[in-house]
């Protein structure tokens, strides 16, 4: 017979394996598997593994290390980035403090050296206006030659005048370079401070070799500028006469003066 | 069981050697015959084997080997025409002790008690003597036996106290 406290208790104690079944068992139950079925189910397992190493396909075998080189790849590309738009950003400021407004020194200084160009770029348009009232025969300098010809236009009249009015003080003429002018290529990519007037020789013989070339337009503009540069200096007979078709002289300034 | 499904064989033997002792006693309780129980150990580890790629950790590895001895001891009952709650059979016995002449007094009644008390947790009933053998072979709890039984907790309960029971009058006739 049965007693349900008694029942209780026992199951309790043999859930917790402290009874004397539980202990009665272990001493009873001591079978085991025999050696030789120990190691045949483990050299299965063993084949096992060593078989699904075998008929893993490709992508399983190289799956997951081309992912992570595809990620780590990713992963570099994308901090490339990152870092060249912080440099950007990094930049950007300096760029700023580069656009604000310079020392009043170094504007007074860019201020008169556009003013200067400005200057000479009137001086250019002015003569190109004495001479379209003198010879309306005379062919009209190339629109896109130089950027020089299209200047002029844009300038505001006061500038103009202070050009015109530069162009006619021989002084400051003659101690000009001829910037303005194209008479001369190789002076023109010169740096502007460092150009000086080329020997009143070697630009005649420049001018005529651009004639001999074919090169008239050029060389009556460098003819020109010879005269305004070196006033008075004798032209040889065909330059003079050519100057004299184009209505003016190297005596011109210092006749008119 | 997750090291041996990626490949660790090492990880599989320490897995072994840790339920092969309690799983065969269970098989062999349950079959009442070695070499029966030989062959249904080992399918029941080759079942393991195969499932590897498909194990889910939802539960403890025991839990998961206890439940595929159970289902192969199921599949091996069913083949010979009976099911495991009549596994029951007294024309395949386990091996009987050693005759008392060849043994000294002490030895031969730890003996005698050890056969009793096997004896009679195989004339216990099936569903009772799977529930004895789960918590003392698998070291199971009630929860985990009554998943692997799929009867409730309390069931489990029942049926043991009276496996309990009846190994008690057992042993005290026995003493």
């Amino acid at each position: 017979v049965s007693e349900p406290g008694r029942d209780d208790e026992m199951l309790d104690s043999f859930l917790e394996r402290r009874s004397e079944i539980n202990q009665a068992y272990r001493r009873a139950a001591d079978e085991e598997p025999s050696r030789a079925l120990d190691s045949s189910i483990l050299s299965a397992s063993r084949a096992a593994i060593s078989d699904a190493r075998r008929r893993r396909p490709w992508a399983a075998r190289w799956g997951a290390p081309l992912a992570a080189a595809a990620v780590l790849a990713l992963a570099v590309a994308i901090g490339m980035q990152l870092r060249d738009q912080a440099e950007l950003a990094l930049e950007a400021p300096d760029a700023a403090v580069r656009t604000e407004p310079r020392s009043p020194a170094l504007e007074t200084q860019s201020k008169s050296k556009r003013t200067e160009q400005e200057k000479e770029t009137a001086r250019a348009k002015t003569r190109e206006g004495v001479e379209k009232r003198s010879d309306a025969a005379a062919p009209p300098p190339a629109p896109a030659e130089s950027e020089v010809s299209q200047r002029p236009r844009e300038l505001k009249p006061e500038a103009r005048q202070n050009a015109e009015k530069d162009e006619l003080d021989d002084s400051v003429l003659s101690q000009r370079p001829f910037a303005a002018g194209k008479a001369d290529e190789s002076t023109r990519a010169a740096p502007q401070g460092a150009r000086e007037p080329a020997a009143p020789e070697a630009s005649l013989k420049k001018i005529q070799e651009q004639y001999a070339r074919g090169e008239i337009e050029q060389a009556d503009r460098a003819l020109r500028q010879f005269c305004v540069d070196f006033p008075g200096h004798s032209l040889p007979a065909e330059l003079s006469s050519r100057a004299a078709r184009l209505a003016f002289s190297c005596n011109q300034r210092s006749d008119g003066k | 069981m997750l090291a041996y499904r990626d490949g660790d064989a090492a990880a599989f033997a320490e897995l072994y050697q840790r339920h092969r002792g309690g799983l065969y006693r269970f098989v062999l309780r349950q079959c009442r015959d070695r070499a029966r129980a030989d062959e249904l150990f080992q399918d029941i580890w080759m079942n393991v084997i195969a499932a590897r790629s498909r194990y889910m950790p939802s539960a403890k590895f025991s839990t998961f080997l206890y439940l595929c001895a159970r289902n192969r001891l199921i599949d091996h009952f069913r083949a010979k025409g009976r099911n495991l709650e009549e596994s029951d059979d007294p024309d395949d016995p386990l091996d009987p002790p050693a005759p008392a002449a060849a043994q000294p007094d002490q030895a031969l009644e730890r003996r005698q008690r050890a056969a009793r008390l096997l004896a009679a947790i195989e004339a216990l009933p099936a569903s009772q003597r799977e529930a004895f053998l789960l918590h003392e072979e698998g070291e199971l709890t009630l929860e985990e036996i009554a998943k692997i039984t799929g009867v409730g907790r309390e069931t489990v309960k029942s049926r043991l106290r009276y496996a309990l029971s009846r190994l008690r009058a057992h042993l005290e006739e026995a003493l």
